[in-house]
């Protein structure tokens, strides 16, 4: 592992939107409290964000409801609202820089990948979705006898969302568009941990020139704030993405409040299996990839590695010179592939499953340890002769922690693969066609990709299988989940 | 059994002596007549389609549904007949009929459920109070045009979806089996199918095509056979601003690359072109092979070629039986003759007695000569060299033709990049030119096709849309 860790880490950034936005108005929460947000890579606090809780829902609640009823909102044409969103595309894209610095100093990922990837795809979701808005066709269906019969696709109403901190611009827009495109109004709560892209593209959102009311955000917390959208009993929907635990808690308030609609998009711990068939230092690339992405916190990331036992010993020692290789340290330098995890809880839960790895017997092939004692980086890691009912091959770890688990057959690794309560992501790595298809067509997760991994696209569906999610997102399939399905039958 | 044009819910009545012999192709007897119709009769099967367009188009999607799944039921309980006139006036195999008749219980079954998804859309409209939708409606009277090779399929195949969509049809079957056709129309109408809903009118193709095509009340043509036919009703349709879907010849590529199984590639390519004596449209007759295994591929496939029963259609174990008329083997062999000229080399077969045309292999073929650009529509297979991947893709592309390909490998980027880079309306991996469902979107690319027959595809083509507005309240106009 290489460090990059000038003195600095940190880029100075005006930060102007601290607060509450409802109704197109930054306001304090009810009760005055803030919260800091923290720099990762130093520890340091960056600013105080106002903290909304289960009062400021409310009124933002009668916001969105307001706007969705009765306010411009609701006779907004869809076309315009498609001109909307790519109205906020420009803004977005004309701020690349400031969104790609902001992005950096509150999550820890690196500015040069928060520019390539998360503005790029953000602007990308937001025009994708915007050229979807007055193309939400319904059917009309031949039914028998003298009458007419058609459907309209209309929003759901005011969509609570609540997103996580791992891409939280981008996991902004994966929910937002969709949701305004289609014609629903939003009462979104960032993530506590990097509230300070959402808000300023907030301040965009507003720019841009969308109705009071229709985006209203509220930082804070979970437990607090995001409980409360989930019980709401004003809210027509909820989707969240986040942990598979919380996502049992959303549900559960959903169900008992006003039977919400729920969309969940969860947890992982996608299986990546490589044949010896394969183009090995492709596969080797593509596995550090699938997993050390944005420091391991992805919920796709490929953190069961299944390797055929013929090529396994050669795998895991490309793959431990790989993760050697990794650069960690400051978000800013142009030269890092990692820098720190996004808080101290996630650094010392990661640092927990690496010493359970060590404890329950796996091989330490490299890392396994906390980079300096500023900030919260952990060394890329690389376990071997991982077992499956090790705690690392079963729990999401979140963290950059890569486990190496031999195989023998297809079956085997099929069956060893969906022994899993995820199902989010799998990747087969093989040059046989056979092969592919018939693992592709085995697993049991949302997205399967063969010999490449975390290729996301605005225009093909995301989500989870069995308890990796409820509903997809990206696509035509996630349009549908903001629509309520009216049928029409007139008698002639 | 029916033996004069159906119009109206009735065999029409003819003098006897009026009637043609229908002959055996692989006998060379007479087994039946047939009165081959005269324009008049075709005016009348179109006036009786045109009259009962309206009502048609008005029944119950389920009404449709009942009938098509009905006359699925009636198929099967007259396979053995079904089968026998197959092998009797088309001169098929009894595996290929057995084959043919149970994919026509499919399509039945197929467009049965497309009845009742005859959906259009609802949009939404830019101006505040309206609703804005698209409706589909039959398309009326359509008029179809079907081949001599897999009768049964493909004129079932036309007119079930079009029933589907609500509309009425006129079926002109191909000269050499018109019994075939007729039998369609026997089927429908112990199915219950109204009368004037489906026609079929057997005759000279040119004169009764011309009746149909140039009559403004018959709303599209849907026609498979030659592309040089194909390709004239298509004009001829143009210029009256009639629909038309056109399925037409083929020169189709199977490409074996290097990494093959030979011995399922042998096989694939043995099934892909021989059935029914290569007369198939999808007929894999070209067969490209990797330079590495070119040879060893050659062995095998003239191996298992010569091993191919020809003879007796009616007997379960022949795979080659006649060709639908005599005159087909002087054509083949002129074409094999100048290829050999060129420098091909037979390896097997090459001669004919009769209508009977023995299976062919013939080597070293290149693109100019007639075997590997030509149709033949028999049982004749041209293998060719290729260098490479790249060379063998290039070689499949070049062809007026574009219906089917198909590719043996399992090397997973190569295949994916021939399911691209092939220019055809169908790519087979691993599997034979020859492939067909009643669901899927079958047709061709450059001189094989236009427009796309099966499923949703074909009920795209069988009706017409209507953008419908509602306006509530009143509109502002600016003066």
């Amino acid at each position: 592992m290489a460090t990059v860790m000038p003195d600095t880490l940190e880029r100075a950034v005006p930060i102007s939107a601290k607060k509450i936005l409802i109704d197109n108005r930054w306001v304090e929460s009810k009760s005055g409290k803030t919260f800091a947000t923290l720099n990762p890579a130093t520890g340091e606090e960056i600013c105080q964000i106002a903290e909304a809780d289960a009062a400021d829902v409310d009124r933002a609640v009668d916001a969105a409801r307001a706007a969705f009823e009765r306010g411009p909102w609701s006779r907004t044409m869809a076309s315009d609202r498609g001109r909307l969103l790519n109205r906020l595309a420009d803004l977005i894209e004309q701020h690349a820089d400031e969104l790609a610095t902001l992005e950096a100093l509150d999550n820890g990922k690196p500015y040069s990948v928060a520019k390539a990837v998360d503005v790029a795809a953000t602007v990308g979701c937001y025009r994708y979705f915007a050229g979807w808005a007055d193309k939400v066709h319904g059917k009309t269906i031949p039914i028998d006898g003298d009458y007419f019969c058609y459907t309209r696709h209309e929003p759901v109403g005011v969509v609570g969302q609540i997103i996580p901190w791992n891409f939280p611009m981008l996991m902004q827009a994966w929910k937002l568009a969709p949701a305004l495109a289609t014609g629903n109004t939003v009462v979104m709560k960032p993530a506590e941990q990097t509230p300070l892209s959402a808000l300023r593209i907030g301040e965009l959102i507003v720019e841009a020139g969308f109705p009071e009311g229709v985006v209203n955000l509220l930082p804070g917390f979970g437990e607090s704030a995001g409980a409360a959208i989930a019980r709401h009993m004003d809210v027509d929907k909820v989707a969240f993405t986040g942990s598979t635990e919380v996502g049992h808690l959303i549900m559960e308030a959903a169900a008992k409040s006003n039977l919400k609609r729920v969309t969940l998009e969860l947890g992982g711990k996608s299986p990546n299996i490589v044949f010896a068939d394969t183009e090995l230092d492709a596969a080797v690339d593509g596995a550090h990839f699938g997993l050390f992405f944005n420091h391991g916190q992805c919920c796709c990331a490929g953190s069961r590695v299944f390797v055929e036992e013929k090529i396994y010993d050669q795998f895991v020692e490309k793959s431990g010179a790989r993760a050697r290789k990794r650069t960690v340290g400051d978000p800013f330098d142009p030269t890092t592939e990692q820098g720190p995890q996004v808080d101290q809880t996630q650094m010392d839960k990661v640092l927990g499953y690496i010493e359970s790895g060590r404890k329950e017997g796996a091989k330490l092939v490299c890392g396994g340890d906390r980079v300096g004692d500023r900030g919260y980086f952990v060394q890329p890691t690389v376990f071997a002769d991982v077992q499956d009912d090790m705690k690392i091959a079963r729990e999401e770890i979140f963290g950059p922690v890569m486990s190496i688990i031999p195989f023998k057959s297809i079956d085997e690794v099929v069956e060893r693969s969906n022994r899993t309560t995820y199902g989010l992501a799998a990747a087969v790595w093989t040059r046989d066609i056979q092969k592919a298809h018939s693992i592709a067509n085995s697993l049991r997760a949302g997205t399967v990709w063969v010999n490449c991994y975390n290729v996301l696209d605005t225009r093909a569906p995301f989500g989870g299988f069995k308890q990796s999610g409820i509903g997809r997102e990206l696509g035509e399939y996630g349009l549908q989940q903001y629509t309520e399905i009216k049928t029409v039958t007139v008698r002639l | 059994m029916t033996t004069t044009p159906y119009i109206n819910g009735h065999m029409i009545e003819v003098e006897s002596a009026a009637m043609t012999p229908v002959v055996n192709p692989a006998s060379g007897k007479t087994f039946s007549r047939v009165f081959m119709a005269r324009p008049e009769h075709m005016t009348r099967a179109i006036d009786a389609a045109y009259a009962v367009k309206d009502v048609w188009g008005n029944t119950l999607p389920s009404e449709r549904e009942l009938i098509l799944i009905r006359a699925a039921d009636v198929l099967e309980s007259m396979r053995s007949e079904v089968v026998d006139l197959l092998i009797e006036e088309g001169g098929a195999t009894f595996g290929k009929s057995q084959f043919e008749v149970s994919f026509v219980v499919g399509v039945l079954r197929s467009a049965a459920g497309e009845c009742r998804r005859v959906m259009g859309q609802t949009i939404p409209c830019d101006i505040p109070g309206r609703l804005s939708m698209a409706i589909r409606r039959p398309l009326g009277v359509v008029g179809g045009i079907a081949p001599f090779n897999f009768p049964l399929i493909l004129a079932t195949k036309k007119v079930a979806l079009a029933l589907a969509a609500g509309n009425t049809f006129v079926l002109k079957p191909s000269e050499e089996t018109s019994l075939v056709g007729l039998k369609i129309a026997e089927i429908f109408d112990k199915a219950g199918l109204p009368p004037g809903v489906l026609n079929v009118v057997p005759g000279d193709g040119p004169t009764l095509g011309e009746v149909l095509y140039s009559d403004p009340r018959v709303k599209a043509i849907l026609f498979t056979g030659s592309t040089a036919v194909g390709r004239q009703i298509g004009i001829e349709c143009a210029k009256r601003g009639k629909k038309f879907d056109l399925e037409m010849g083929g020169k189709s590529p199977l490409l074996v690359m290097k990494d093959a199984n030979l011995k399922y590639a042998v096989d694939t390519a043995c099934f892909g072109l021989f059935i029914h004596q290569g007369q198939i449209c999808m007929a894999g007759s070209r067969v490209i092979v990797e330079e590495p295994v070119y040879d060893e591929f050659l062995k095998l496939f003239v191996e298992k070629v010569k091993s191919l029963k020809v003879g007796d259609p009616r007997d379960p174990h022949t795979v080659i039986g006649p060709l639908i008329r005599a005159s087909q083997c002087p054509f083949i062999a002129e074409r094999i003759e100048s290829s050999k000229a060129q420098g091909a080399r037979v390896l097997c077969g090459a001669t004919y007695d009769g209508n009977y045309f023995q299976p062919t292999v013939i080597a070293d073929v290149t693109s100019s000569m007639p075997v590997f650009q030509e149709e033949l529509f028999g049982p004749v297979a041209s293998v060719i060299r290729a260098k490479d991947a790249n060379d063998a893709i290039q070689l499949a592309n070049n062809t007026r033709y574009g219906l089917t390909s198909a590719v043996i490998t399992n090397d997973l980027q190569l295949a994916m990049r021939c399911a691209l880079e092939l220019e055809s309306g169908s790519v087979h991996i691993n599997g034979s030119t020859i492939h067909d469902e009643p669901h899927g979107p079958f047709s061709g690319w450059k001189d094989s096709g236009m427009g796309r027959e099966g499923g949703q595809w074909s009920m795209d083509d069988l009706t017409q849309l209507k953008w419908v507005t509602i306006q509530q309240g009143e509109a502002h106009y600016p003066f």
